[in-house]
């Protein structure tokens, strides 16, 4: 009885050590797949050779606005990193209109279950961004990087017509359609 | 007796059996258009969320600044037969750039394989002794197959696209 206590007692610390290094590193992939109407994540395949690549357009005002973030290969890992930072930090989603499409409620549960946090420190300690200013940008950074992630921005104009830019990792046109 | 008769039915038979079958075969446009990826781009195109797929296929001939087609659809097959099409009736023209592209299309001529497509294709989409027999099977295949297709004006690594209207 005794011994079966103890294994109990093991298990249940093998449990919680394996649950709090899940909640160091959330899935991300997942917790973007919740809000559909806000981020779309695509698989393209090539059919000739099998080369796969990742896309996932965070978008707002019934997909008037797009933010879309691409990267070579299938590491979808380092990109979902990536878009969920961008998303719950940088991206201004939570302001404005309240609507499941603008990602309020993404960045909401990122603050309130500390998702966003435990990705950053998760990142912070493997690009040793501890001690930089911007924290948040030091880890953006080392993702985009590691990932070869590439963005582009575009625009609804009406009339089936979209303004699109290629942008650099802070948002700056570097080619404009 | 029975064989005599079995010989005059084949000889009746014969004839209109011949008259019925295409001239040509119906090739196959998906591996065909794969095995040239010099200016053929087919991508599976998968949302991770939903698991629904689409497919997008882009004929690229020119230099860059653009393909001259980008089109989307949830039916595969359809897609390569429209884009099959489209570049031996409507770029015959523009393929200088692009031997292999020639090559395609030569192939397809001699072996009568875009009327093969044609007499597959007309009967379902009404184009049955239309004037324009391809142009009609390709504007058919748009509706039927739910093809949309797209500008594309920036080099195929930029992958910038516009919504074209029909």
């Amino acid at each position: 009885m005794r011994m079966t206590t103890r294994a109990w007692i093991v298990a249940s610390a093998l449990l919680a050590a394996s649950a709090a290094s899940a909640a160091d590193k959330p899935d991300t992939l997942a917790l973007l797949k919740n809000y559909p109407s806000f981020a779309r994540i695509t698989k393209e395949t090539r059919l000739s050779d099998g080369d796969v690549n990742i896309i996932i357009r965070l978008c707002r005002g019934a997909n008037r606005a797009c933010e879309m973030f691409t990267a070579d290969g299938d590491d979808i890992q380092t990109l979902t990193d990536y878009v969920y930072l961008f998303a719950t930090y940088k991206g201004g989603y939570a302001e404005g209109k309240p609507t499941s499409r603008n990602g309020q409620a993404l960045v909401e549960e990122a603050d309130t279950r500390g998702y966003g946090k435990a990705l950053l420190d998760f990142y912070q300690a493997k690009y040793s961004c501890q001690h930089e200013k911007d924290g948040v940008a030091c880890v953006m950074h080392g993702l985009w990087t590691e990932g070869s992630i590439k963005r582009q921005v575009y625009v609804d104009e009406g009339g089936g017509d979209f303004g699109i830019v290629g942008a650099d990792e802070d948002g700056n046109t570097i080619f404009e359609y | 007796m029975m064989q005599r008769t079995l010989y005059t039915i084949l000889l009746l038979v014969l004839p209109l059996v011949a008259r019925a079958a295409p001239t040509a075969g119906r090739p196959d446009t998906v591996s065909i258009l794969s095995k040239n990826p010099a200016f053929v781009y087919l991508h599976k195109m998968e949302n991770l969320t939903d698991g629904s797929i689409r497919y997008r296929i882009k004929l690229c001939l020119g230099d860059g600044n653009g393909c001259d087609l980008v089109a989307y659809s949830r039916d595969l097959t359809a897609l390569a037969d429209y884009a099959y099409l489209y570049l031996i009736h409507d770029k015959e023209a523009d393929v200088q750039n692009r031997p292999s592209a020639a090559d395609v299309i030569k192939e397809a001529r001699d072996k009568k394989w875009d009327q093969g497509l044609l007499d597959a294709y007309a009967p379902g989409v009404h184009c049955v002794r239309d004037k324009d027999e391809a142009d009609c099977v390709m504007k058919g295949l748009i509706k039927s197959a739910g093809i949309v297709r797209y500008w594309s004006n920036l080099d195929e690594d930029q992958d910038i696209y516009t919504l074209m209207t029909h």
